[in-house]
């Protein structure tokens, strides 16, 4: 389509403009700076000028779904998305879901950043007091902290926060890093928000990495399907996505599904899908039940546990490793805390009836091929680490791991093209620490070490973090566990020294930074992603911008750049000066080179996407065919119930009260877990991945709330014992703090339990009783993390509700 | 609430519009049972002016409930299909009747008795009916339940007659005429008739409420208040009728045994006010009824 | 006349919303404005056995639907002016803005709450079918936007096999209005009239 873009006349831009921030003012905008934050509109220069822009979708829901702008002039008339290709029941349509399809009106938000912005003197981080200042004061302020704080502290002080907001395309924030490495490096995080405990406590100690996840597109006919707290029709909601190839699967083979969570997904709604209701993190503990009646009942596959894997029973246990230490002595109670695992103990912890557990157990044996999968919502618990790994277990008892038609018992699998992103070059600092860290590596700095609290490369740290750089995300005062705490360190500006929140939105987030810079959407400007890891198809999007950047906002490798000449490392960065347009172009060749088969950068500035089939193929892992040959990348080669690994860091690792390491996956509750309900903390409060937002990408986007609202699910007879009505405000409260948010009285949720939409953007005072009115879940959630990953255990949370009078 | 305050232009039209049609029955009782005299004829004429104001302001009030009063002619386009198209029919036609009656007594044109006079009033009587009745008829839907009953067009039948009793007084009492004894049982009686009838519609109604739900409830729940504002309306009513019936005077006739009666204009106009009150009341409830029948 | 009409494969929805968004977007709809609903319908109850263990006889269903452009419309049939008129081609009901007085009545009797007035723009407004895009040979954009294939648009002659005509709950008997949307009901769905399951979404569609 357009590859020319309408160049936007200079006398009007300014004129309009003018007008749009004298509107954000008159509309009381946070930042308190005239024109700072408003909409874009009313810029139309040319009605008459018609025409398509390819773009694309691309939060951190893991995928990206392409859409179709249709312009007038500088206007947007409205949004379609794919329409190519085979739009039948089973055929490949990147179409987008809601939050795509709304993205008119985020665009044109409110609360879009306009102009870079300073904190006021005088004034504290979480004031929100902020003054307009010219780009090139903001960008010589930058470069002049980095280099005080470098010289100051080392490059260790120095960290680039992940980027949760423009996630999946070419550039991300890896621009702040090809910057940042040309100049000594910066300490760098492991782990993840997402699926920290799965991914780092979990999958490295059971497989050696995520291995042998298939896609449902595998499924065989009939087949069934066990799924724990996986949501795919509530999270990967794409037209390409997992949740409708599981729609298809279930229609066109039929295969039946079970989903075992506490609340009622998408997937168990119109799906004709059975629903096992189970307390939030006890999942460890139903598969305990189900162990104890597989191996009573001699239902285990035996063959596949004594080929592959290691410390099922007493015989396979790794050397070194303890008598009573394997699995089958936790479950028959000789080992560990000599409690029998009956499946009237699971019964106890996981409010799931005995007699289910038991059919269940055998439906699971039975049933050859079957697919065990798990979402990030069972793993996402202080607990994770044991729950992500059990689930994997109950997979590797009935042999259903690396075959044909199974999956690992991790998340399901995908593919696609392996698209490469901006080259950051090489990071001279190797430190590492564990990403849901950061407040404590702020706060704490050289107190935390490789013992207490995962430090990586180095036995502890020379500095806490001095230079913060958040860009593309609502990190500080949103999407981190304990936002109260958290924002209580960023206040203290002896910690942090300099903060830069660069971003597209005026979130809570930029209220305790101390430059704010106004970016371009991922429309806006020049991306390129393929069809990301929730959308198992091989596609490539290439977006243009949408109109001509408005007010001062600029994209990120183009800022960096003017940081780079500031820093004299410009040539290098640039490569001799490249754009963000050159890079597509460079970077798509490169894909070229391995994929000849895709058309030219030249063909790609015309059709926007590219797409082909993707064959689905009945594997077997090598490591089943022969696993002498071919080991895993565990310790021990196999597959670990027992993993060596943790045993050892059980000898050697300092943890918080409480917690303890078991190299077995057992049922360990986990801090503020499903046992921690008392008479002041009533009920268990976690929370869900709205189909409204993304994390809390497009939480203001005004369009997604009339269809979507954020509403926080409580049962019925839970809502009547405290007055509580649907549709109506209540107030959560925990140890932490305490939000308001409307009710979903719905019995899809058990009672006892009341889930949070995680997303909705904070909003409280900086002092006072911080009551969060945005409805934030992070304003209940302690700072507790997994055990092993040290990361996000946000989903384990007790506490009360009640009914806002008035 | 569930009162249908968005409907006020509506209540205010279905209140006004058939009171002013129905205060033609009185004045047709007054011209055929009274036999009034050239002037007192001249009088009534001029006070005719108070129906034709009612007439108006119900019309008027009706154009605000539109998006757009601009394509108003387009409305008869629908006659014989659409009940509201027929209600409106009616209702112009009724009032084109009405204003040439009344221009042509004005203009002196009428005899004080019988003839043309007679003939028109007639048609006007027996015309307001016909509006009353094609007023309630276009609420009869059958998706929206709780309207879709013969009681919707009775209740609005009796309250045309409670309304157009006290504003018939009104032009009496108004053009201080001298009408026969039985006027005073006459009108009060008119306005009692249509208080019954209307609260029969009402209850009817009510009666039919509890077996009506949808998706969001069941019809009973609409309005709580709902007792509450029918006794609202029987109180407004039955103060309304006793007005009526004590506005009148008796007092002997010039020269002759039979007495006659002399309306008080004061009391008759508060009987309107009462009137309009409990009628509007008993719409607004009628309005707040609406229900759809799944959604 | 060549009847339209729309089908939806209640068995494939997850009540993403996704139809309505696109349709609020592409019609360039006000806050507050929609064509189309989507309803969330749940029913049952929660029981506690001697052990603490909870089972339920829950279950919960959506409903996506817009205008049924009726072969009967209740709005057609009301209208007094006849803006408010069926296709002669396609049999789709839309409003012809150059009559509509605005006068409510067609939302008023239109069981599937579609038509409503926009005061501000002086008229009725109501989905229409995506006519111009019909018209193009594409699909409503609801049905383009379906990312579970659920919604489809066709003559009715090529729908009415696939599903029966609309009679689940919310949505009234067919014999009314005698709707032009064929139903795949899903295993939960339950008949028009039934008063033992409750919208779950209120705020969303009220």
């Amino acid at each position: 389509m357009a590859e020319e873009f309408v160049t936007m006349d200079r006398r009007s831009f300014v004129k309009t403009a003018g007008a749009a921030g004298a509107l954000a003012v008159a509309g009381g905008v946070t930042a308190g700076a005239v024109g700072a934050v408003g909409a874009t509109t009313a810029m139309a220069e040319d009605a008459s000028d018609e025409r398509v822009v390819w773009t694309h979708c691309h939060v951190n829901c893991g995928g990206a779904c392409v859409l179709q702008m249709h312009m007038k002039g500088n206007e947007i008339a409205y949004v379609e998305s794919d329409n190519t290709g085979d739009s039948s029941f089973g055929g490949f349509q990147a179409r987008a879901c809601l939050r795509g399809r709304s993205i008119k009106s985020w665009l044109q938000g409110e609360d879009r950043l306009n102009y870079p912005m300073r904190r006021v003197a005088g004034t504290k981080r979480g004031d929100g007091q902020y003054e307009r200042i010219s780009w090139d004061e903001a960008l010589d302020t930058i470069a002049s902290e980095f280099t005080r704080i470098r010289e100051t502290y080392g490059n260790e002080a120095i960290f680039i926060q992940e980027c949760s907001g423009v996630e999946q395309n070419l550039m991300m924030n890896n621009p702040f890093f090809r910057l940042f490495n040309l100049l000594g490096g910066e300490i760098t995080r492991y782990g993840s928000y997402s699926s920290a405990a799965i991914s780092f406590g979990a999958l490295p100690y059971t497989y050696g990495k995520n291995w042998a996840a298939r896609s449902f597109k595998t499924l065989a006919p009939g087949e069934l399907v066990v799924l724990f707290g996986d949501a795919p029709n509530d999270t990967r909601m794409a037209g390409d996505g997992a949740g409708y190839d599981l729609n298809v699967a279930r229609e066109q083979k039929g295969c039946r599904i079970i989903t075992i969570d506490y609340r009622r997904s998408e997937l168990a709604t119109n799906q004709d899908v059975e629903w096992i209701p189970i307390l939030p993190g006890t999942d460890a503990a139903l598969v305990a039940g189900i162990a104890h009646e597989l191996i009573t009942k001699d239902l285990v596959d035996h063959e596949f546990l004594d080929t592959y894997c290691v410390g099922f029973d007493e015989a396979t246990l790794p050397e070194g490793a303890p008598a009573n230490s394997s699995y089958t002595a936790y479950i028959m109670g000789t080992g560990y805390d000599m409690v029998e695992k009956t499946p009237a103990w699971a019964a106890s912890i996981t409010r799931v009836p005995e007699e289910r557990i038991i059919q269940l157990a055998h439906e699971i044996a039975e049933a050859k091929p079957c697919f065990i999968a798990q979402g990030w919502g069972p793993q996402r618990h202080t607990n994770g680490d044991y729950a992500a790994r059990s689930i994997m277990l109950l997979a590797q008892m009935v042999g259903q791991v690396g075959k044909p038609h199974t999956n690992s018992g991790a998340r399901e699998g995908n593919s696609g093209f392996d698209f490469p992103s901006l080259p950051t070059g090489d990071n001279p600092v190797e430190t590492k620490f564990p990403q849901y860290l950061w407040p404590e590596v702020i706060k704490y700095g050289s107190q935390l070490t490789a013992e207490n609290a995962g430090i990586r490369n180095k036995p502890a740290l020379e500095t806490g973090i001095k230079f913060l750089v958040n860009y593309g995300n609502n990190m500080m005062a949103n999407q981190n566990g304990d936002i109260n705490y958290t924002t209580e360190i960023l206040r203290d500006e002896s910690l942090c020294e300099f903060i830069l929140q660069y971003d597209v939105n005026w979130t809570d987030s930029c209220n305790w930074a101390d430059i704010v810079l106004p970016d371009l959407t991922p429309q806006e400007t020049w991306t390129l992603s393929a069809a990301g890891e929730t959308n198992d198809v091989r596609g490539l999007w290439l977006g243009q911008p949408i109109y001509d950047a408005p007010y001062e906002r600029r994209e990120v490798y183009e800022v960096c750049g003017e940081l780079a000449k500031r820093l004299g490392v410009y040539e290098e960065y640039s490569e001799g000066g490249l754009t963000r347009r050159d890079w597509c172009e460079k970077l798509w060749n490169q894909l070229r080179e391995d994929e000849p088969q895709i058309p030219t950068f030249e063909e790609m500035l015309v059709q926007g996407i590219y797409k082909e089939d993707m064959p689905v193929e009945e594997v077997t892992e090598d490591f089943i065919l022969d696993p002498v040959a071919n080991p895993l990348g565990t310790a021990t080669g196999k597959i670990q119930v027992y993993a060596p690994e943790l045993a050892e860091f059980a000898e050697t690792w300092e943890l918080p009260e409480g917690d303890v390491i078991y190299p077995i996956p057992v049922y360990f509750p986990g801090h503020d877990g499903a046992d921690s309900t008392d008479e002041a903390h009533p009920l268990i409060i976690t929370a869900f991945h709205t189909k409204a937002t993304t994390h809390s990408s497009y939480a203001n986007n005004k369009a997604i709330q009339e269809v979507a609202k954020f509403q926080a699910w409580i049962n019925p007879m839970d809502a009547e014992a405290r007055g509580i009505e649907d549709g109506q405000p209540m107030r959560l409260t925990t140890d932490q703090g305490s939000i308001i948010m409307n009710a979903k009285v719905t019995n899809r949720i058990m009672p006892g339990v009341v889930t949070v939409p995680q997303g909705a953007w904070h909003k409280a005072a900086a002092e006072g009783d911080r009551t969060d009115e945005g409805g934030c879940i992070n304003t209940l959630c302690s700072r507790h993390p997994n055990v092993i990953s040290k990361g996000t255990g946000q989903h384990s949370c007790v506490g009360q509700a009640e009914k806002v009078e008035g | 609430m569930g009162v249908g305050m968005e409907h006020a232009p509506l209540a205010i039209f279905t209140t006004l519009a058939p009171m002013a049609a129905a205060s033609f029955v009185v004045l047709a009782y007054v011209f055929l049972a009274g036999k009034p005299s050239a002037e007192e004829a001249k009088r009534l004429d001029k006070w005719t002016a108070l129906p034709a104001v009612f007439m108006a302001l119900g019309m008027i009030a009706s154009f605000f409930h539109l998006a757009n009063p601009m394509n108003a002619l387009f409305v008869f386009s629908g006659v014989g299909s659409s009940p509201l198209s027929n209600e409106l029919l009616v209702t112009v036609v009724f009032a084109v009747v009405a204003l040439v009656y009344w221009i042509l007594g004005l203009a002196g044109k009428l005899p004080a008795t019988g003839g043309a006079r007679t003939v028109l009033l007639l048609v006007l009587a027996v015309g307001s009916v016909l509006q009353a009745l094609f007023c309630g008829l276009a609420y009869l839907m059958d998706t929206i339940p709780t309207w879709n009953n013969p009681a919707t067009v009775v209740q609005q039948l009796g309250c045309a007659w409670l309304g157009g009793a006290a504003l018939g007084a009104l032009v009496c009492a108004a053009a201080k005429v001298e009408l026969p004894k039985s006027s005073k049982l006459f009108i009060a009686g008119f306005g009692a008739l249509g208080l019954v009838v209307a609260l029969v519609g009402v209850a009817l109604q009510s009666a039919g409420l509890e077996s009506i739900a949808n998706i969001w409830g069941t019809a009973a729940a609409l309005e709580p208040q709902l007792g509450m504002l029918i006794a609202l309306f029987a109180l407004c009513g039955v103060a309304a009728c006793a007005l009526l019936f004590f506005a009148g005077a008796a007092k002997p006739q010039n020269g002759g045994a039979a007495a006659v009666v002399s309306m008080s204009s004061g009391v008759a106009l508060v009987a309107v006010i009462v009137a309009v009150a409990g009628i509007l009341i008993i719409r607004f409830a009628f309005y707040g009824l609406f229900m759809g029948i799944a959604i | 006349m060549t009847q339209y009409g729309f089908y939806f494969d209640a068995t494939r929805c997850t009540g993403c919303k996704t139809c309505e968004a696109a349709c609020r977007d592409y019609h360039q709809l006000k806050s507050g404005q929609t064509y189309r609903h989507v309803y969330e319908l749940e029913g049952g109850n929660w029981s506690q056995d001697a052990n603490g263990c909870w089972t339920t006889d829950g279950y919960t269903y959506y409903t996506s639907f817009s205008c049924q452009h009726c072969s009967d419309p209740a709005c057609t049939h009301v209208c007094p002016t006849g803006a408010m008129h069926k296709d002669a081609e396609t049999g789709l009901v839309d409003v012809d803005d150059a009559r509509c007085i605005g006068c409510g009545y067609c939302a008023l009797a239109c069981p599937y709450d579609n038509p409503k007035v926009d005061r501000e723009a002086g008229h009725s407004t109501k989905c229409n079918g995506c006519a111009e895009r019909v018209a193009e040979g594409k699909q409503p954009i609801c049905v383009e936007a379906c990312s579970m294939r659920a919604l489809e648009f066709a003559p009715v002659d090529q729908l009415s096999g696939k599903g029966a005509q609309a009679k689940v709950a919310p949505l009234p008997e067919p014999s009314l209005t005698n709707p032009n949307l064929f139903i795949k009901e899903c295993h939960v769905s339950q008949p028009s009239g039934s008063t033992s399951c409750r919208v779950a979404n209120e705020s969303e569609v009220r």
